[in-house]
């Protein structure tokens, strides 16, 4: 052993002091508190009440749905997306593609709050503008809509991420062997057989790390929900984490949100663990 | 593939990419307006062209300030951070045992937490002893990065033969030295996906410092411009040009280092 | 574990805060955004007075005024005298006030708003000003239409007037009748005051306790909010708090808005003289019987915090000064435009007849004080505003309005009261 033990304890104690402190301790006091009425100045035992509540409170089963709803199709959306632009900058290797690499991932570079309220100028003022030159009804009052405002936060989403995703699938798509490709152009393989034969069986790795990292994530969107439409209309647009947020820090119902926040992290260690479950078939 | 298919498809490529790079452009453009250009056309230039937004935005931003706040948090998280979970990592990589397994997973469970499933507690524990500023800020970013940090760097080490580390033991050098002069160069790539990866989340992000840090004197650059954009009362010329100007340190670091920062947020991924 | 990270904590974290014996700063935080330039001129005047005393002026508010106090409080940064929006908020930080009983300031409180300010029989908040709640409206649209609003005296006269003016939109110029801004769900709960607040009487206290929220006048709510959604303008609620004010109102392209005279100072720095000769304000017709009046209370109370003991002499100083000294009253009566929540004063210094007929409404015994500043935390904006404006929008029904809303206005009093 060429590490001593007080030495080994001196490399990794200062991490697990601030995973304990930062994570775990807080973790532990939240499972507590979810069975509190905690209102962040007093709080009383109060058993499973939090959660009784919370599955009749129609706000929050709102806000649920539509955090699964936003989750499932910003995937799926993210995801072609982010394959078609992978496939469009590993077609050829030149300097135009060089520089869509760049401008598709581009968006990622930036804050939830930053954009936000990009977008929140795009889906008011610019939209407004069209309407208006066009006279298309289609684009009035995007935000001022449950249904629309739900899918300017997707297309927000799908803005963000899809540069992300696309350097994912350009990672494994690179990672498949020129000379396979080569060979099927030499049998006369049209590009779609190549794609769907050769190309796609390759991505499947890919494709469970990408979906999982765009649900991951959709789930505890907040900063662009909050930039963008703040919940609006009337609530219609809050997701969970914003749910959350409000229930704890506008309301002081503290017990009652970390119940919430339980619940949350239930659905996230659900998802990741079919992840797991998932790429461990693969691998075998 | 036929010249002239090429060149349809690299218009076509050309064209979805201006698409795909438009909102920055409109931000740019009406930000370099007064509030009626943006009235009378907000997708393309008008006649009244002003630098002036950029001024009134700077200064309501108290941008020096933001920026260097922004800084010094992301410099000091990413310091902090970086050191802590390269050490842990590089002993779990040379010592097998149960407790190193025990940390293994007490990294990859830990990740599963959500933020917002821990921020009330969290909250409440640091504001019992008051203590909610700049510093804890720091702590806390270094808690949230940490398991994700060792895991990548454990994969690192892993890939450094142990022969180097047995080389140095002969020659006498302590675990410590080796680690600082041999073996933590050795996995300076991985070095850089860390902080690259940390700083882009903490340079960027809102909610955690909302929580922390929203007092005077200590605001970001996403905090200013959340509570900026509320002043700015739907002048949009201002809100924009204040976009603008809290993009562009972020977007210039970006094409210095390009191809790097791509790498690293894909190994970030598939690690 | 918990109380180790405790130690820890507290080994980390260390105040820094020096404070010499000669020099004050005191911390003021505003919930007020509309009034904060001349805050900073009051005490920009109060410092040239006493030199050893500066006061800085924090200003939060537009929704995120409590969560930037809390921040405040939580961070160990309390200020010395803070802007109090109502009991629940009070309540929040009783254990940080003192008692302002023995102030000079607190003598000449109007009797009325006295009790908004009451937390466990001590006196903690003193009220800022007296404001009026009910129909703003435009005097030279109402008279191109040929309205004389002083003979509106019931519900069915104020109906025959508003489908009067709809249906002259053309001739008078105006877009709709109302321009309520239904996107703000302040505005919402302050217009949902005039149908909550007679059952209390202007006890806020028992209003603030109250476990359930009260539909006695549930019928002319409704209809009233019929009206509006009929008669405003569209998409209603795209309609925000400044255009309605500084662009469909100032521009007489509504007849009405809902709001008080917070949009005086607005209003005439837009056009000077605008207040005397344009605006009036008319009652809500809820008991309509003729005893109607507009309502009059104070939405915000001024609370000094004993955090810092060695700053709240100098903290009560200036509130007295603020509330007592004729130069601080000229800046709050001519800029604020504030009509002033004291009794035993000079009516005929207000400077224009609305502040003058507010100032006696608020002080006579027939006075009623609005209550949706006691509605509990969150409760506005996350509760009665979204269902209201789903209402408006017909999403749901007015049934399923009540219910929702009081089952969430009961479970929020009751997390709040820790019951």
């Amino acid at each position: 052993m060429l590490i001593k033990k007080h030495q080994y304890l001196a490399f990794v104690l200062p991490a697990v002091f601030f995973i304990l402190l930062i994570i775990v301790v807080p973790f532990l006091i939240g499972i507590y508190y979810s069975f509190t009425d905690s209102n962040g100045l007093r709080s009383s035992f109060i058993g499973w009440k939090n959660f009784e509540v919370l599955f009749q409170d129609s706000t929050f089963l709102q806000s649920f749905w539509l955090t699964v709803k936003f989750s499932f199709v910003s995937v799926i959306l993210i995801n072609l997306v982010g394959l078609a632009f992978a496939l469009i900058v590993t077609s050829h290797n030149n300097r135009l593609t060089k520089s869509l690499r760049t401008i598709f991932f581009m968006p990622n570079l930036i804050g939830g709050i930053l954009l936000g309220f990009i977008w929140q100028f795009i889906f008011t003022s610019a939209f407004q503008a069209i309407a208006a030159a066009f006279h298309l009804d289609f684009f009035k009052g995007w935000l001022s809509n449950p249904s629309t405002g739900f899918w300017g936060i997707v297309i927000l989403f799908v803005w963000q991420m899809s540069g992300y995703i696309m350097l994912i699938y350009v990672s494994f798509l690179n990672a498949i062997p020129k000379n396979t490709i080569q060979a099927a152009v030499l049998d006369g393989a049209k590009a779609t057989q190549i794609f769907f034969f050769i190309k796609l069986p390759q991505l499947a790795p890919a494709f469970t790390i990408s979906l999982f990292l765009t649900l991951a994530n959709s789930f505890k969107l907040y900063e662009q929900n909050l930039a963008l439409t703040n919940g609006g209309p009337y609530r219609s647009t809050e997701m969970i984490s914003m749910y959350i947020y409000n229930t704890a820090f506008v309301n002081f119902q503290q017990g009652y949100a970390q119940a919430a926040g339980i619940i949350l992290f239930l659905c996230v260690t659900i998802v990741s663990f079919i992840q797991l479950a998932l790429s461990r078939k693969q691998e075998g | 593939m036929k010249k002239s298919t090429k060149i349809l498809l690299g218009f076509l490529f050309g064209i979805i990419a201006l698409f795909w790079f438009y909102p920055f452009i409109i931000v740019i453009i009406n930000a370099l307006k007064g509030k009626r250009g943006i009235f009378q056309n907000p997708l393309w230039f008008t006649r009244d062209f002003t630098f002036a937004n950029f001024k009134t935005a700077y200064q309501a931003l108290d941008f020096t300030n933001s920026f260097f706040n922004s800084l010094i948090i992301t410099v000091a998280s990413v310091i902090v951070i970086t050191l802590v979970s390269a050490a842990a990592a590089y002993a779990l990589s040379r010592v097998k045992g149960p407790f190193s397994s025990i940390l293994y997973y007490l990294c990859a469970g830990t990740m599963l937490i959500p933020f917002q499933s821990i921020m009330i507690p969290l909250l409440s524990l640091f504001g019992k002893v008051n203590f909610l500023n700049r510093t804890s800020l720091v702590i806390m970013n270094t808690g949230l990065s940490v398991s994700l940090s060792i895991i990548l760097f454990y994969g690192a080490f892993q890939g450094v033969s142990k022969t180097l580390d047995e080389a140095a033991a002969l020659d006498g050098a302590y675990p410590f030295k080796t680690f600082v002069y041999i073996i933590f160069p050795a996995v300076s790539p991985m070095t850089g996906t860390v902080v690259i990866l940390n700083a882009m989340k903490i340079w960027n992000d809102y909610l955690l410092p909302s929580l922390v840090v929203n007092k005077d004197g200590m605001y970001t650059i996403p905090l200013k411009m959340y509570a900026f954009f509320g002043e700015t009362n739907s002048q949009w010329q201002l809100a924009l040009a204040g976009l603008v100007l809290s993009m562009v340190p972020i977007i210039i670091l970006f094409l210095l280092l390009q191809k790097q920062v791509m790498t690293s947020v894909t190994e970030g991924a598939i690690k | 574990m918990l109380s180790l990270s405790l130690i820890v904590l507290t080994c980390c974290s260390f105040s820094s805060q020096k404070e010499k014996n000669s020099k004050i700063t005191l911390n003021f935080f505003n919930q007020k955004p509309e009034i904060t330039t001349q805050y900073q001129k009051l005490a920009r005047m109060y410092h040239a007075k006493h030199p050893n005393v500066n006061i800085q002026i924090t200003t939060s508010g537009q929704g995120g005024g409590a969560a930037a106090l809390q921040a405040k409080f939580a961070s160990g940064e309390a200020p010395d005298i803070i802007m109090l929006g109502g009991l629940p908020e009070i309540d929040r930080y009783k254990d940080h006030l003192i008692n302002l009983k023995d102030l000079k300031a607190s003598k000449n409180i109007v009797p009325n708003l006295v009790s908004g300010g009451i937390s466990n029989k001590r006196m903690v908040g003193i009220p800022v000003d007296l404001e009026a709640y009910g129909w703003s409206y435009n005097k030279a649209v109402f008279a191109k239409a040929g309205i004389d609003a002083s003979k509106i005296k019931n519900y069915s006269e104020f109906l025959k007037a508003v489908e009067k003016l709809n249906s002259e939109k053309k001739k008078i110029g105006i877009n709709a009748v109302f321009g309520f801004n239904g996107a703000d769900t302040n505005s919402i709960a302050s217009v949902s005051a005039q149908f909550t607040s007679l059952p209390y009487n202007n006890n806020l206290v028992k209003a603030f306790k109250s476990k359930t929220f009260p539909w006695k006048y549930e019928k002319q709510m409704k209809k009233y909010y019929d009206l509006v959604k009929k008669y405003n303008v569209q998409p209603i609620l795209s309609v925000k708090y400044d255009p309605s004010v500084q662009d469909l109102f100032f521009n007489g392209k509504v007849a009405m808005i809902p709001q008080g005279n917070w949009i005086i100072p607005t209003l005439d720095g837009l056009e000077k003289g605008y207040v005397q000769k344009n605006l009036g304000m008319l009652p809500f017709f809820v008991k309509n019987d003729g005893t109607d009046r507009i309502l009059t209370g104070s939405s915000w109370y001024l609370g000094i915090t004993k955090d810092h003991p060695k700053r709240q002499k100098a903290a009560k100083d200036f509130i007295n000064w603020m509330y007592t000294s004729k130069e601080a009253e000229n800046v709050i009566i001519n800029e604020m435009r504030f009509v002033p929540a004291t009794k035993n004063f000079d009516v005929s210094r207000l400077p224009d007849d609305l502040s003058k007929q507010i100032y006696r409404i608020g002080t006579s015994k027939k006075a009623q004080s609005p209550v949706h500043k006691q509605y509990p935390n969150g409760f506005t904006n996350q509760a009665l505003g979204p269902y209201i404006q789903r209402y408006f929008v017909n999403g749901i029904s007015w049934k399923e309005l009540k219910k929702e809303t009081s089952a969430k206005y009961r479970q929020l009093r009751e997390i709040q009261s820790g019951e």
